[in-house]
């Protein structure tokens, strides 16, 4: 006993806050939430998007004040505001979901901007390049090399990179927002052993994600927060997917999402012995109702290759048949006109007009496709209504920017975007990326009444339940070549991994 | 089908509160008030033509930089290019002293210059990586030595040629003021009715989300500086036509008074943001200050500085007023 009491004596108490309430005219987003962490210690706050995870966040970083409650920060009681200069002095640093480090500048000299090691006045190159070496391998990172410019590293490292600044700015607390988003497994490994070390230096980590596995890797305690809310807090010993899942959604819900066999038609698409940029003789044939799921790591060259069969980039060989006839493909819009429709990974990059109302980017597509020149700004508000009902859009109506939506709705009318045009196959880009559990399902449940219309389906997903759940077949991809087929009675996700990986092939 | 919707209806009333362009109007109707109580001249009808008929070509050119900003693009050279579309069509007119030039060969002569002009440069732009700021501002570069090759320096009077938009008026207002507003009409409509105005923003918010939607964002980013061209040509028409003599003065500087109207008038350089009713009332409200400054009396030399002040000014409303908003 007397020992325990040593441990948690040890353990300093780095935030306290009690009673936190934030609105904003007039809408409580946020009411007597109650949070705490000590040093050493992994904090994990899971929440379907739009539960006030994001609030917290900027509530503790000193973007947004609180209307009441109180904070507590390294055993200062704030009184008044809380600044972002304040938030980042006490030491909270946060690793926010976007880069925002100096993409021309080495590693080393964003490590060090702002207290650069100068000896008489110059700076000292080689002693930084030394402590930079000292501090990545003090959180576990020794594949960087510091001299390095930052906009030549993977996107996995350039986050390492933001956590070791952190680090150098001697954080007490690091709050790291999805920071996994867009990892490959094994990257996603390296940056759970990356919180152990920081855990171990004594720093405090609040680890935001949607990754369950992730979490109970990591966490010492699991707060869940739904509609800005503390649900429950739990205890290392007491966590419980099921439990979690629940609290999250607030009400019952499997992790897998289960699905109903749908009737697999016809040929409609056959691809055969496409080459080109990363992508390497790849040959297959897609039949209607059918999703055929595309796994591999990170760099196996998916995304690649759809962007291949859509016209991004050219194929250097093979060819393209729809419903037997061949096609040929040289920009997006011969893909649109062939009936293909192609929803990107990054739907904020590649995928929407921020900037423009819902009913603009719902329309687009279909002007294209059916070459209509004269248009009515009548028609485009009745045409986007229609799908903002269908596919139950949360929004203000069709004129409403884009950039407000929440990123399940913003998925939506991406996907709306497509399904105001008449397409025949489909392919997905990580269809539910950065998107909460509810908005999931809903996309699933979208996706299979495409197959039911008779519309074929290409998945190309890293998440692996997803994969599992969705597919009527796997093709698995490793350096640009389809590396199997699995067959629907084969799928799971040992199998898909091992193969991905390329190691030996089990069964 | 029972609720198909449940927004609430927006109503008129806040449909205009709501938007940008009802407060420009606001300003520029208290300016109009002020202006008037301060200097009654301002108001008379004499007055009112002679500020329209100055903000005419500076009008057309508001329009193609509107588009062209939408577009996520600029074109900085359009000044240069109206002086070089002048010279050549007032030499051609002047026909070496006699002033017996073939007037329609010189208005066609002037439309070539523009349109191959502004194809070639947004044929740079679309196929390059090279700024459209840069390369613009190397076009303008070039115009300016084109129209000082033509004119050698000097300049062509043409003195009763190609009057016809100063001469001919309806109820005392020259035809460039309705050709001008003829051209904002036009393209409000275009913008709104037709899939170009629609592909406009899209191809200015994102280029490459509207790629893979399956626009050709090239040629239609070059199809925005040939049209431009055309609306040059256009403007510098009409600029012989008040002016009657070319020199390669004429369109110094306004490129930037069309810019300036354009963000007055709600565009963003950013792109994929902007209305052609903002850019009527930006190009009204920075029409109107010169000419109200001058009546009340204003030191031409403070003028600059108050125009500029008013243009920051409104850009400013403008900004904190979204900001607002969200």
């Amino acid at each position: 006993m007397v020992l325990d009491d040593k441990v948690i004596n040890k353990k300093k108490l780095l935030i306290d806050i009690k009673n936190v309430t934030k609105s904003f005219s007039g809408i409580t987003v946020f009411s007597d939430f109650d949070f705490d962490i000590y040093s050493g210690e992994a904090h994990c706050i899971c929440g379907e998007n739009g539960a006030g995870k994001s609030t917290f966040i900027k509530i503790l970083s000193g973007a947004y004040q609180p209307d009441q409650g109180d904070i507590t920060i390294d055993g200062k009681k704030i009184d008044g505001k809380l600044s972002p200069s304040l938030s980042m002095q006490l030491g909270i640093q946060t690793i926010y979901q976007e880069h925002t480090l100096m993409q021309h500048m080495t590693v080393l000299e964003n490590l060090f901007v702002g207290r650069e090691v100068t000896s008489v006045g110059v700076i000292n190159k080689r002693e930084m390049y030394k402590q930079s070496i000292e501090v990545l391998s003090k959180i576990g990172i020794t594949h960087i090399n510091p001299a390095e410019k930052v906009r030549d590293l993977a996107t996995a490292q350039k986050k390492f990179v933001e956590i070791a600044r952190a680090f150098v700015k001697e954080a007490k607390i690091i709050i790291m927002d999805e920071p996994t988003a867009s990892f490959s497994l094994n990257e996603i490994e390296q940056l759970l052993k990356v919180v152990e070390h920081l855990k171990n230096a004594g720093v405090g980590v609040i680890y935001i994600s949607h990754h369950l596995e992730e979490i109970f890797y990591i966490a010492d305690r699991v707060t869940v927060i739904r509609d800005g809310k503390k649900i429950r807090t739990y205890l290392k010993e007491e966590i419980n997917e099921a439990n979690i899942i629940n609290d999250m959604v607030g009400r019952e819900a499997s992790l897998f999402y289960k699905r109903e066999p749908i009737e697999i038609g016809e040929e409609v698409m056959e691809v055969k012995n496409i080459s080109g940029a990363g992508v390497n003789d790849v040959s297959f044939k897609v039949h209607k109702g059918e999703i055929i799921g595309i796994s591999g790591l990170l760099g196996a060259g998916r995304t690649e290759f759809a962007e291949i069969l859509f016209g991004r980039r050219r194929p250097t060989a093979g060819s393209i048949s729809i419903n037997g006839k061949t096609v040929n493909i040289k920009k997006p819009s011969d893909a649109v006109k062939a009936g293909m429709c192609f929803i990107t990974e990054d739907r904020q990059m590649t995928g929407l007009f921020l900037g423009q109302s819902i009913s603009l980017n719902i329309i687009l597509v279909h002007s294209v496709k059916y070459n209509t020149r004269f248009m009515r700004p009548k028609n485009d508000k009745e045409s986007a209504r229609v799908l903002i009902h269908e596919l139950r859009i949360r929004c203000l109506g069709p004129e409403q920017q884009v950039r407000y939506l929440s990123g399940g709705n913003q998925q939506k009318v991406v996907l709306s975007k497509w399904f105001n045009v008449d397409g025949e196959i489909f392919i997905f880009d990580e269809p539910t990326k950065g998107v909460d559990i509810g908005a999931k399902e809903e996309i699933y449940a979208l996706m299979l009444n495409l197959c039911r219309q008779g519309k074929a389906i290409l998945m190309i997903s890293s998440d692996m339940p997803e994969i599992v759940a969705m597919s009527d077949r796997v093709l698995i991809m490793k350096n640009g070549a389809i590396q199997a087929d699995v067959q629907k009675e084969n799928i799971n996700s040992e199998t898909i991994l091992s193969l991905a990986l390329g190691g030996v092939v089990s069964k | 089908m029972s609720n198909t919707l449940e927004f609430k209806q927006i109503t008129v009333w806040k449909r205009i509160r709501s938007s940008d362009n009802s407060y420009l109007f606001l300003g520029m109707i208290s300016y109009i008030i002020v202006s008037t109580i301060i200097a009654p001249a301002f108001a008379s009808s004499y007055n009112i033509a002679v500020v329209l008929e100055q903000m005419s070509v500076a009008g057309i050119l508001t329009v193609g930089t509107c588009m062209v900003l939408i577009s996520g693009g600029i074109d900085l050279s359009i000044g240069m290019e109206l002086s070089a579309s002048c010279a050549l069509m007032s030499s051609i007119i002047y026909a070496g002293g006699s002033v017996k030039g073939n007037v329609f060969e010189a208005i066609i002569a002037g439309i070539l210059l523009c349109v191959a002009g502004s194809f070639v440069m947004g044929f740079i732009i679309s196929r390059t990586n090279v700024e459209p700021f840069i390369v613009s501002l190397g076009f303008m570069t070039i115009y300016q030595g084109i129209a000082t090759i033509i004119t050698n320096g000097a300049e062509y009077p043409i003195p009763g040629h190609m009057a016809f938009a100063t001469n001919i008026r309806f109820l005392t207002i020259p035809l460039m003021v309705y050709i001008a507003i003829a051209t904002f009409v036009v393209f409000g409509l275009l913008i709104r009715f037709m899939r170009f105005g629609r592909w406009l923003y899209a191809v200015g918010d994102n280029p490459d989300a509207a790629f893979l939607a399956g626009i050709s964002v090239k040629n239609f980013k070059l199809l925005t500086y040939v049209i431009n061209g055309v609306l040059v040509a256009l403007a510098s028409i009409l600029m012989l036509s008040r002016t009657q003599v070319g020199n390669p003065t004429l369109g110094t500087g306004l490129e930037l008074t069309a810019i300036a109207a354009a963000v007055v008038g709600g565009t963003a350089l950013a792109g994929g943001k902007g209305s052609i009713i903002g850019a009527a009332l930006g190009t009204a409200i920075v029409g109107m200050i010169a000419n109200s400054l001058n009546i009340i009396g204003v030191n031409s030399f403070y003028q600059y500085v108050v125009t500029g002040v008013i243009i920051i000014a409104a850009v400013l409303i403008n900004s904190l007023r979204s900001k607002r908003q969200n």
